[in-house]
């Protein structure tokens, strides 16, 4: 159950404040949701896995209503073979910010509570 | 200790914000770009592209409504001139804002800041130039003009006004990928960008030191033979012989100081920059339609996004659809109610090279004559991406601008000045504002008196069935051979004094035959009083378009399109039986019969389908090759005679020591170098083909044209261009360069008709599909419309866009 609430609140929070603030602060969401798992590792693994399916769901739906062949010029700039790749890619950077942040989010909690 | 695993995650997940939210080397600052908030994801358009629904400025005066056309071509509908251009300024500045930014930093030689030590060379010659001079008579001259103040100045508040509504997450995608940011428009930038173009008319190439140089090795009377006098006097520009009813100007200037280059000063300008813009205009008694038609095709670099943003400016003063330079309000070619307009490249000799010679290591004063005359220093820093600065001293003097351009030079105490005419007050400016709002001849000539630099040929029709053509740009008056060699920068009768006065300029108004045109070649029948030259003037387009022109008495709109597609090779022609006859068909193997009967079969037509133009091409290339191998020498600069000289040569003297071959033990003739350009051309085919497996060989194929965009990436360009033509062909479009706009406008009195055609598209943003959606239809040749008259009744518009005044 903690998990669930862990990666909607990830999602909810990552979404909404890279939309008013700077891109990194998906990372921030992720600490918030490894305050909640009270574990680093769980953090890492949701935080991870919040951000990366966010991120890749975002640009899925931005990507699919253009036709623009953009994504695949910018794949071709990072030498990566296509634009699927590319996808990944971007939101394995959401990934790794939101659970490297909800590790952090995670050992703070677990530490705090650890007598 | 609890605390650590804490803290080690924490600084991994800062480590990791910090690495991705800043550039890396040459990796972009990759979290600005991947992520969906802030990334190039936000910069992809859907079926319309983001246009500004509705802006409040205190700026405005009145409501204008820019109407959106189905090529996302902006109709500008303003009640007041003032909010005219403020609004131009900021439709342009949403489609191209990184575009003219860029070039505005091209142009005031700062691009290191941007890419770094890549671009430093390309920083010192731009700054060694002396366009700062230029910039600050051609500012100053624009300013003076209330009109003309107000129009570049609204222009720029509109830009800015655009770039205060951007979030850093909007920028243009280019400012991510340089790490750059962007800078607020003025005036001044606009007036860089205008000096900046006036470079491919008079600045580029230069052969001075290369025509040196080859002085030096080979003697007067060589030079002569290969480079002097003119490839062709048939068909100038304007051909009115014994008209010229005045008395010149004379020159004081010594005619010839041949000055040796140390060989170290190296002409940085290799490239062959003969671009192939054509214009002409025909009189209602040759025009299909009873109304006089223009034609205007600027062959320009082929850039993405493309160098013109069509626009159409509209007032209750003011009604003109032009290609308008981004950064600049004007137009520069265009068509309103009563006239239509459109340039071509006037080349000419305008920047020497001179040797002054420094009175004292301190730098302070020249030598002229036995006077000391001071100089004026000025330190440039030039800013470099990743690395310190770099500190250029150049000096100002009457001969131009000093700078180190050699260090042997340097050493002894001299040093070379650059004069270039760009330095000069052009009040290009004013002019094109009064060209775009022009209702007759008289009104247009009289802006183009103003039209200083660039140097440029505008044809020009108008309703009333007028047409003309001039050639406009304050010309020096010259001595035969004066400027082509480095001068003598201690004489003072060198400095440059004397102007063609305006009186005497080259124009003619509604010829007897009943067209005006002009390719880029020769201006003027051999009977106008001054001379005037350059390092390359077109000697095939301007034969094959007035041939056409003058067979055609009653011209039609789709005769002019073709006209602009023209693929014929009339060098080709006038060549290809001598070159056959050279070979020894006897002798050729099986397949070299076979491009030989290719070739004898070929109606001259370069296009893109074809092998034919493809094999002669390589010939020629070739053949140029081989005749010129002695000019191929390290470390001196020299520049290989013109294709039509060297065909000329080889057909009126067989047996030129230039023929022999250098790297083979028989002495060649003319016979033998075809010969042997024939074996170098089918070697050349297999090697294309071998490298290009999955192509087929054919003229497109291999020419292989593309626009490149403007940081040279190369998944941003657009590359393969399946298109035909070459240089000397109307349709001259080349690896890089080609007719990016084309324009054809018919003035009938009930209202112009008009179409036109360009590469890419009207967006500046890779991520929409207006960014290359009109390169298809511009490569198989189409036109679109372009309607004075369009409103948003038209149900083909895209979109309309609010501009409204605050309210008080």
């Amino acid at each position: 159950m903690k998990k669930i609430v862990a990666f909607i609140l990830i999602v909810v929070l990552g979404y909404l404040l890279t939309s008013f603030g700077p891109w990194y602060l998906i990372a921030l969401a992720g600490f918030a949701g490894g305050l909640v798992l009270k574990n680093q590792w769980k953090g890492l693994f949701i935080g991870f896995l919040a951000g990366f399916i966010l991120w890749a769901i975002h640009i899925y739906i931005m990507s699919s209503s253009s036709k623009s062949d953009l994504p695949s010029r910018m794949a071709e700039i990072f030498t990566l073979p296509n634009d699927t790749i590319l996808i990944l890619v971007s939101a394995l950077v959401g990934g790794l910010m939101a659970g490297f942040g909800a590790a952090a989010g995670g050992s703070l909690r677990k530490g705090m509570t650890s007598k | 200790m609890r605390y650590l695993s804490f803290l080690i995650w924490s600084l991994i997940t800062l480590g990791l914000c910090y690495l991705l939210n800043n550039p890396i080397g040459k990796l972009p600052a990759l979290g600005k770009i991947v992520s969906p908030s802030h990334g190039f994801w936000r910069l992809l358009e859907g079926d319309l592209p983001n246009l500004p629904e509705e802006m409040i400025h205190e700026n405005l005066k009145d409501e204008v409504q820019v109407v959106w056309d189905e090529n996302l071509i902006p109709h500008i509908y303003a009640q007041n001139d003032e909010d005219l251009y403020f609004v131009q300024g900021y439709i342009t500045a949403s489609m191209r804002l990184w575009q003219m930014d860029f070039q505005n930093r091209a142009a005031s030689g700062r691009l290191s800041e941007i890419v770094g030590e890549a671009a430093l060379d390309f920083d010192l010659k731009t700054r060694r130039m002396g366009m700062e001079l230029g910039n600050e008579k051609n500012f100053a001259v624009t300013m003076q003009d209330p009109y003309a103040r107000m129009t570049y100045e609204q222009y720029a508040k509109g830009v800015n006004a655009y770039l205060n509504t951007l979030e850093e997450k909007d920028w243009p995608l280019e400012y991510r990928l340089l790490d750059m940011t962007p800078e607020p428009w003025s005036v001044f930038k606009t007036v860089q960008i205008a000096t900046f173009a006036a470079r491919p008319s008079t600045a580029e190439p230069n052969h001075d030191i290369a025509y040196t140089n080859f002085w030096e090795a080979y003697g007067f009377q060589d030079w002569e033979l290969l480079y002097g006098g003119l490839d062709t006097c048939e068909d100038p520009i304007v051909d009115a012989p014994g008209t010229w009813d005045f008395e010149p100007v004379t020159s004081k200037a010594k005619a010839l100081d041949i000055i040796v280059a140390p060989n170290d000063l190296q002409d940085k300008t290799e490239e062959d920059l003969i671009g192939g813009s054509n214009n002409w205009a025909i009189s209602p008694k040759r025009s299909a339609t009873g109304h006089a038609l223009l034609a205007s095709d600027p062959h320009v670099p082929l850039s993405l996004p493309n160098g013109s943003f069509i626009t159409h400016l509209n007032s209750p003063n003011i009604n003109v659809i032009g290609f308008c330079r981004p950064g600049v309000a004007p137009p520069l070619g265009a068509f309103n109610d009563s006239i239509a307009y459109g340039a071509t490249n006037a080349q000419r000799n305008l920047s020497d090279w001179y040797k002054v010679k420094f009175t004292n290591p301190n730098k302070t004063k020249i030598l002229v004559e036995d006077r000391e005359v001071p100089v004026k220093r000025k330190i440039n820093e030039i800013k470099i991406k990743g690395r310190k600065p770099v500190y250029d001293t150049i000096y100002y003097s009457d001969f131009g601008v000093i700078a180190n351009h050699s260090e042997l030079s340097a050493r002894e105490n001299e040093g070379w000045a650059y004069r270039w005419i760009a330095q000069d007050t052009s009040r290009v400016g004013v002019a094109v504002i009064n060209m775009a709002q022009a209702r007759n001849w008289a009104e247009f000539s009289r802006a183009m008196d103003q039209f200083d630099s660039p140097h440029v040929n505008y044809a020009y029709a108008d309703a009333q069935g007028n047409v003309g053509i001039r050639v406009a740009g304050k010309t020096l008056v010259r001595q035969e051979t004066e400027g082509l060699f480095l001068r003598d920068g201690t004489k003072s009768e060198n400095i440059w004094t004397d102007y063609i006065p305006v009186e005497h300029r080259i124009e003619q108004y509604n010829p007897e035959r009943g067209f005006v045109s002009s390719t880029n070649q020769f201006p003027v029948d051999s009977t106008y009083p001054y001379v005037i030259n350059a390092w390359l003037y077109e000697s095939k387009r301007n034969r094959r378009l007035n041939r056409l022109l003058a067979a055609d008495s009653s011209i039609t709109i789709k005769e002019m399109m073709r006209l602009q597609l023209d693929n014929y090779n009339l060098e080709a022609s006038e060549n290809l039986d001598y070159f056959l006859s050279m070979l020894d068909y006897e002798k050729l193997d099986p397949k070299a019969k076979v491009i030989y009967a290719d070739l004898s079969n070929w109606d001259y037509m370069a296009d893109p389908e074809l092998t034919a133009q493809a094999y002669y091409h390589l010939w020629i290339v070739a053949i140029r090759d081989l005749a010129w191998d002695e000019l191929d020498k390290d470390g001196l600069s020299l520049v290989d005679p013109s294709m039509y000289r060297t065909q000329q040569l080889l057909k009126e003297q067989p047996n030129l020591k230039w023929w022999d071959i250098d790297s083979t033990a028989v002495t060649e003739d003319a016979r033998l170098l075809i010969q042997a350009a024939f074996e170098k051309m089918i070697l050349e085919a297999d090697e294309w083909q071998a490298e290009n497996q999955e192509l087929e060989f054919n003229w497109g194929n291999l020419k292989g044209t593309s626009q490149t965009h403007f940081t040279q990436l190369r998944p941003l360009s657009q590359d393969n261009l399946f298109v035909g033509g070459d240089v000397g062909i109307l349709n001259a479009s080349k690896k890089n360069w080609g007719a990016g706009n084309r324009l054809i406008v018919e003035l009938d009195p009930e209202g112009p008709k008009a179409w036109g055609a360009m590469t890419g598209g009207q967006s500046g943003n890779p991520g929409s599909l207006w960014y290359t959606n009109l390169t298809d239809p511009w490569s198989k040749g189409e036109y679109f419309e372009l309607d004075l008259y369009y409103s948003a009744d038209n149900p083909k518009h895209l979109f309309i866009s609010h501009f409204k005044p605050k309210q008080k």
